[in-house]
């Protein structure tokens, strides 16, 4: 038997409504990027369940609107996302009522309200680090680039830039002091370079 | 052959998304049962039961109707809507579409009262705290039989503009005294505090093209709906809408309860929605959104606005606890 290929997400769609078997695996494959996303936008980690909770009805509710010929699943489900986080899912209908039946947030755990909470601090932290990093001075990042690309030291980098060693310092500092300035408070220096390298 | 393939992506010890998947499969094979339940009801006695529902929910709300305009429902046409939204900007400097009772503007401790009624006769009713600070509500009564549960409630928890801005909470406020009125400045407020979200929090559906018209009509619609703003807010919405490509014109569309308006119509994804407006107060009768493209005769989720005013409390009985 050769190696089977998994279902794309269209397919897994065209399927959702009658196959518990493909929600799963739709399911699977998108709630840590979509709970990531609604952290990003929510306040409490009850706010982030109740909107991953009511993303995913209405991916069960709404999952025969979608026409692979009009767009992406991927872009679909961020709408679904976004909707739902923005709170404008209002309309009383069925997914209301069965909302109400399934609310996320009594399904935490301490240890998941735990999580869910350091989630929504690191997501905070790294979209104002990408604000910092987007108004920051263009030969800042060019040398930060350099730091991260050439496993050198800033020393090293700073001469291979045309500039004198004290100078490529300085730049790094003044980009430390934005970066430290911008997520207002002190940032730990993994949370620093996932941001920054997936930012980038 | 390809197989349906569960990826392990979460970690063991039951999880809460285990937990919700466990919930969400239940909700399906509900749901599924409940198609196979309501086969069959008749349509006629749907509609009965809509229109019996929806005409006792408006005498017993005392509710707020527009007056409804004459006219029947046209042709789609492509003309782009820029004009007659530039032309509502000015008009509503003029003459404020916000039907309150009271020109005063909210105070914090008051909230703005909101009622819309969707194409099956659902009355859904939504207190806003003025400035965010006190909770929320949202209460709502079925036009269909056999809707489970047919009236329900909702809390919205308590957050202000400023919470908003630093926390990234979704602001429950009625009201936006420092709302820009500038309409540059007023979408970088809007994504600011999260009203909405054009850069799409930076993932790559932002690039799908008519996001920005979906978020941004999206966005404003609720605040039409549910916010009171100042004339120099109405008319910087309707600018900002009117300098964003992509939105044309439907000269005669019904909103949900059948007044005929002016449809701001777009597209997203082969979906389509409109906001619906009156013609000669430029206020908001509606909107729909068409999973498909935007066929007046099709089957579309949506609301007419009934009324919108400022009031002193959310009903005792209905006060939420917390936030």
């Amino acid at each position: 038997m050769g190696i089977e290929e998994p279902l794309d997400d269209i397919e897994l769609l065209g399927t959702l409504a009658k196959c518990p078997r493909a929600f799963e695996t739709f399911y699977r494959r998108h709630v840590s990027d979509i709970t990531r996303y609604l952290a990003r936008r929510c306040r409490t980690p009850e706010d982030v369940a109740d909107g991953v909770s009511a993303t995913f009805l209405a991916v069960l509710t709404s999952a025969k609107n979608f026409h692979p010929e009009r767009g992406t699943a991927l872009a679909w489900l961020y709408t679904i996302a976004r909707n739902e986080a923005r709170g404008q899912s209002r309309s009383a209908g069925r997914r209301e009522a069965l909302r109400v039946r399934l609310q996320g947030s009594t399904l935490l755990s301490q240890e998941d309200t735990d999580r869910f909470a350091e989630l929504i601090d690191y997501e905070r932290a790294a979209a104002r680090l990408n604000v910092a990093l987007r108004t920051a001075p263009a030969n800042e990042l060019e040398l930060l680039d350099r730091v991260f690309a050439c496993d050198e030291s800033a020393t090293e980098d700073a001469r291979s830039l045309g500039i004198s060693p004290s100078a490529g310092h300085k730049r790094l500092e003044r980009l430390r002091g934005r970066v430290m300035d911008a997520i207002d408070g002190p940032l730990t220096l993994d949370h620093c370079n996932d941001s920054i390298l997936e930012e980038k | 052959m390809k197989q349906i393939n569960s990826i392990n992506v979460i970690d063991a010890g039951r999880p809460f998304e285990e937990r919700l998947l466990d919930e969400l499969l239940a909700v399906q094979a509900s749901v599924n049962g409940d198609r196979r339940a309501t086969r069959s009801h008749g349509r006629s006695r749907r509609i009965i039961l809509v229109a019996a529902v929806a005409a006792v929910a408006a005498v017993a709300m005392g509710v707020v109707v527009f007056q409804t305009l004459p006219g029947s429902v046209g042709t789609p046409t492509s003309a782009s809507a820029s004009p007659f939204l530039r032309q509502a900007a000015r008009a509503v400097l003029a003459a404020p579409t916000f039907n309150e009772q009271s020109a005063a503007v909210p105070q914090a401790n008051q909230y703005v009262y909101s009622e819309t009624e969707d194409p099956n006769g659902t009355l859904t009713q939504i207190w806003l705290s003025a400035d965010g600070s006190l909770p929320g509500l949202q209460r709502w009564r079925s036009g269909i039989k056999g809707e489970v549960p047919a009236s329900g409630a909702i809390p919205y928890p308590a957050c202000t503009v400023a919470q908003g801005e630093s926390t990234g909470c979704f602001p429950q406020s009625g009201y936006f005294p420092d709302m820009p009125t500038n309409p540059n400045a007023l979408q970088s407020y809007l994504n600011q505090i999260g009203l909405i979200d054009t850069a799409a929090a930076g993932s790559s559906a932002s690039s799908t093209p008519g996001w920005m018209d979906d978020d941004l009509a999206k966005g404003i619609m609720y605040l039409m709906a549910t916010s009171y703003l100042l004339p120099a807010q109405q008319s910087a919405l309707f600018e900002l809408m009117a300098q964003t490509p992509g939105f044309t014109i439907v000269p005669n569309m019904a909103d949900a309860i059948g007044r005929v308006g002016v449809g701001v119509e777009w597209n997203f994804q082969g979906d389509s929605g409109a906001v619906i407006f009156n013609p000669a107060t430029y206020a908001l009768l509606g909107a729909r959104t068409w999973p498909g493209p935007p066929i007046l005769s099709a089957p579309y989720d949506g609301d007419a606005l009934l009324g919108i005013s400022v009031v002193n409390s959310i009903p005792p009985s209905q006060t939420p606890t917390g936030s």
